[in-house]
């Protein structure tokens, strides 16, 4: 056999063996993501099409025919899309000096513009108000460019630094000028990397639920704050479910746009080396220009919240224990809540995780169920985390799943939004592991459990703790799910911040401010820490 | 010892083994030689274990490990891109296998490893990173990670492709020695003639997934049973002549034709063919190649094209004369 041709062939002996412990890899993750998360959307669907039990469309149609309805859906899809733009207007200058240049500092400008992207959204739009940014369409938009940046930076950045150089010194050396070359070399090669990367903030902003609820006030409401009015103060689960149908229908074509375009995305195998600066002090006024916007609206509000909490409202940080959220839990509760299930939800969704992303990377008996897990899993991604928690409300308030007074339930909900980060960081470093290293593992004597031991386990190490990191920062930040599960003895510190920035009185945003700052540290340690020691693109 | 009777591999439809049948005893070093696409590497893999076979039987000693694990076969192979663990040190890639086996302690794992490492030259590099090794090295880290366990069969998949040509008559040499003191007996995948005949007791010629011939490597190189095969073993200048009374009459002398036949081939290789003024076959000089210590010259003849050597480069149009060493001919029944 040519040896090339063996290459590419996966060993059919790996097929053949692992079957049981194959079951069990992806039968618990499965297991876990039907109940939690298939039944509760299935739910929905029930709710939205039937009415007393009969297929009816009169709930989505009575939606679609209210005007103010209506209205929430055009300020949806209207902030949504000019957020993307006003992110990739931001973004797109740093990612290029980022990813076409090396210099001192640029892996921490990089850490510093992605942190955003885990720091909870609670915590920004507290922030962004701090800053007096708040009522208006204007704040909605400068809040979720601070988020997405880091998307950005991300998908376009790993294609981009993946280009060859060959190419771009090709069209130079037959005659296009550098913008030329740009235009008709990099661009169109970028181009899948940006319509993933803009479908994919598109998606995050459709679904952006804390920034709206806090930064655009009752004025501005979007399907997502409006599933939650609906829900939470009108009572009217009928509408709610409605609302939800028409959000999954947007969020799943979103999602379709971003796969296709990610899969077409691929990196070339032999990336060029970034490039040094130019030297000289006029010649990097360019690069310097192209990260600064991004740099300021990152840098400006994480640093200012930092410095109001300590400056201004330091009477938060010595109130943590005595100033009673709802009696009898305080800010000190909420803080030990979160940490608690965050561990609890980090656990999870690692350990589902990893055997998800094991079971998929190992070829099995046709592919094809791997591909349909691996589908499935990603889902939660772009399903709203409020639709996860609508969904929760309305399937296990009852038997024969009642978790509605179960501690638990929260971080299940938790580990649900993480699930997807954790098997994306995860399946990528498993991929890369050349199948010719388990074989020699196997021919040295070691048993399946041990080959995987030995190499994917030592390979995925670092990757797992970079999302074990991730995960817990999602988890510490969660907002659209809990709030609608949340009961007093579980409340966490987003929704303890959310509910002193609704109540008047300046002790009671001096709380806020302090419990943001905290949070903000937190989340930013982790995904700090997490990229200097895995240093991979995993996450995105 | 190992016996390989009868044994398929199939892809879908493409057939990549076909019932091929390879024994390989106590002490000896057996090479699998092919050119790409033969299925060598399939009857590697089928054999390591890494390949599910179709059908026939894999069997060591009395004990068949047709459908026993690779990991249970205790064969040990050494890739062709070495596979090296890039996780673990030098040290620690062939103390891999001595952990596998529950019944070693540390310090006795690291006494063996080192042993290992001495016997391939690279005593010292204990603790080397395996990324940071020259071809040649990894090539030795390989080969020890392989023997350390002390496998019943030692597998070689193209074991010099990586290493640069300089190198390599070197290392063939090393490899047979550290194979001979290892004593372990040995089964090699190659398309590189010298491979196979520098390093091999036996030369087992395969394509298509067939076995074509088999035997001690001078019997083989010596007489290929088929004109394939002498193709494949370097034979480029050939004769189809008539077989009278059991001979054939070469320009160079009569040979004994196979029995039976009516014509025979007769081939030669370039390096039994020389420019020789006193040769008694003319020819004219059609293209001269420079080959380091000898030149290489194709020519047209009465009998037909040749392929020569000679050490001094004649032009192209020259008439020169050949001399043939008969004792080196390959003679089959055309």
């Amino acid at each position: 056999m040519d040896f090339a041709v063996d290459r590419a062939r996966p060993p059919l002996a790996r097929r053949r063996r692992l079957r049981g412990g194959r079951a069990l890899l992806v039968g618990v993750p499965l297991a876990f993501l039907g109940v939690f998360f298939l039944w509760p959307v299935v739910a929905i669907l029930g709710r939205g099409f039937t009415v007393r039990g009969s297929l009816d469309l009169s709930p989505i149609g009575d939606v679609l025919r209210d005007a103010s309805l209506r209205h929430v859906l055009w300020f949806t899809i209207e902030q949504a899309a000019i957020s993307t733009l006003a992110t990739l207007a931001i973004a797109l200058p740093a990612t290029a000096v980022l990813s076409r240049y090396r210099f001192r500092g640029r892996g921490l400008l990089v850490a510093v513009l992605t942190m955003p992207f885990v720091l909870p959204t609670v915590v920004v739009a507290t922030a962004f108000r701090s800053l007096g940014v708040q009522g208006s369409l204007g704040a909605i938009v400068i809040a979720h460019t601070f988020f997405n940046v880091a998307v950005v930076v991300r998908i376009v950045g790993s294609t981009w630094r993946g280009l060859g150089r060959a190419e771009e010194d090709a069209a130079r050396v037959l005659g296009a000028s550098p913008l030329r070359t740009f235009v008709t070399v990099t661009l169109p090669a970028l181009r899948p990397a940006i319509i993933a990367a803009a479908s994919i903030v598109f998606l995050f902003c459709f679904t952006s639920f804390g920034v709206i609820l806090i930064l655009g006030g009752p004025q501005f409401a979007t399907l997502e704050t409006e599933i939650y009015r609906q829900t939470a103060q009108l009572l009217d689960l009928r509408t709610a479910a409605a609302l939800s149908v028409v959000q999954l229908a947007a969020v799943v074509s979103a999602l379709v746009v971003a796969g296709t375009m990610t899969g077409r995305a691929q990196r070339v195998s032999r990336p060029a080396a970034p490039r040094r600066l130019p030297v000289g002090r006029r010649a990097r006024l360019l690069p310097a220009a192209g990260v600064l916007p991004a740099l300021l609206l990152v840098a400006i509000p994480s640093l200012d919240l930092l410095r109001q909490s300590f400056a201004d409202h330091a009477y938060g940080y010595t109130h943590l224990g005595t100033l009673p959220l709802g009696a009898p839990e305080t800010s000190a509760v909420a803080l030990l809540n979160s940490l608690r299930i965050a561990a609890v939800a980090t656990l999870m969704a690692v350990l589902l995780g990893l055997a998800l992303a094991t079971a998929v990377t190992r070829p099995g008996r046709g592919d094809r169920l791997a591909r349909a897990a691996q589908s499935l899993v990603v889902l939660p991604l772009g399903v709203s985390a409020v639709t996860v928690g609508f969904g929760f409300l309305i399937v296990f308030d009852a038997p024969p799943v009642d978790l509605r007074t179960s501690w638990w339930i929260i971080p299940i909900a938790h580990a649900l939004v993480a699930l997807p980060f954790v098997v994306r960081a995860t399946v990528t470093v498993l991929r890369a592991i050349d199948p010719r290293q388990r074989e020699a593992a196997a021919l040295l004597g070691a048993p399946p459990w041990r080959v995987w031991r030995e190499i994917d386990l030592r390979s995925i190490r670092r990757a797992a703790a970079v999302a074990a990191g991730f995960a817990f920062a999602i988890s510490l930040g969660e907002f659209g799910a809990t709030l609608f599960i949340v009961r007093p003895d579980t409340t966490t510190v987003p929704v303890a911040i959310y509910r002193f920035l609704s109540r008047p009185g300046a002790t009671n945003v001096d709380q806020a401010m302090a419990l943001a700052a905290i949070l903000m540290v937190i989340t930013g340690l982790v995904a700090l820490v997490g990229e200097r020691s895995g240093r991979t693109d995993s996450a995105f | 010892m190992l016996n390989v009777s009868g044994v398929s591999v199939q892809y879908g439809e493409a057939v990549a083994l076909d019932r091929v049948d390879l024994t390989v005893n106590r002490g000896e070093i057996v090479a699998v030689l092919g050119p790409s696409g033969s299925g060598k590497t399939s009857l590697l893999r089928a054999i390591a274990g890494l390949e599910p076979v179709t059908t026939g039987e894999i069997v060591w000693d009395d004990e068949p490990v047709t459908h026993l694990p690779a990991h249970r076969r205790g064969f040990g192979l050494m890739f062709q891109d070495h596979a090296l663990f890039s996780h673990h040190d030098v040290i620690g890639n062939v103390e891999f296998g001595l952990r596998m086996q529950d019944d070693r302690s540390p310090p006795d794992r690291r006494s063996r490893a080192r042993a290992v490492l001495d016997l391939v030259g690279m005593a010292g590099y204990d603790h080397r990173r395996v990324d940071q090794l020259s071809g040649g090295e990894q090539q030795r880290v390989a080969l020890a990670r392989a023997l350390a366990p002390s496998p019943r069969l030692l597998m070689l998949d193209e074991p010099l492709a990586s290493v640069d040509r300089e190198r390599r008559e070197h290392l063939a040499a090393e490899l047979h020695r550290i194979i001979r003191a290892a004593g372990t007996p040995t089964l090699l995948v190659t398309h590189d003639l010298d491979e196979a005949f520098t390093l091999a007791d036996v030369v087992v010629v395969l394509d298509g997934g067939r076995v074509l011939q088999r035997g001690p490597a001078p019997k083989v190189w010596r007489a290929p049973n088929s004109i394939v095969v002498a193709r494949f073993l370097g034979v480029t200048t050939k004769l189809r002549l008539p077989v009278v009374a059991g001979s054939a009459a070469t320009p160079w002398g009569m040979v004994t034709a196979p029995p039976n036949a009516t014509t025979a081939w007769v081939g030669f290789r370039a390096a039994d063919l020389r420019v020789d003024p006193d040769g008694p076959v003319g020819g004219t000089v059609r293209t001269v190649w420079f080959r380091r210590d000898h030149y290489l010259v194709e020519l047209d003849t009465a009998d037909g094209p040749m392929t020569v050597t000679s050490s001094r480069p004649p032009a192209v149009g020259d008439r020169v004369q050949v001399r043939a060493d008969l004792e080196a001919a390959v003679i089959l029944d055309a």
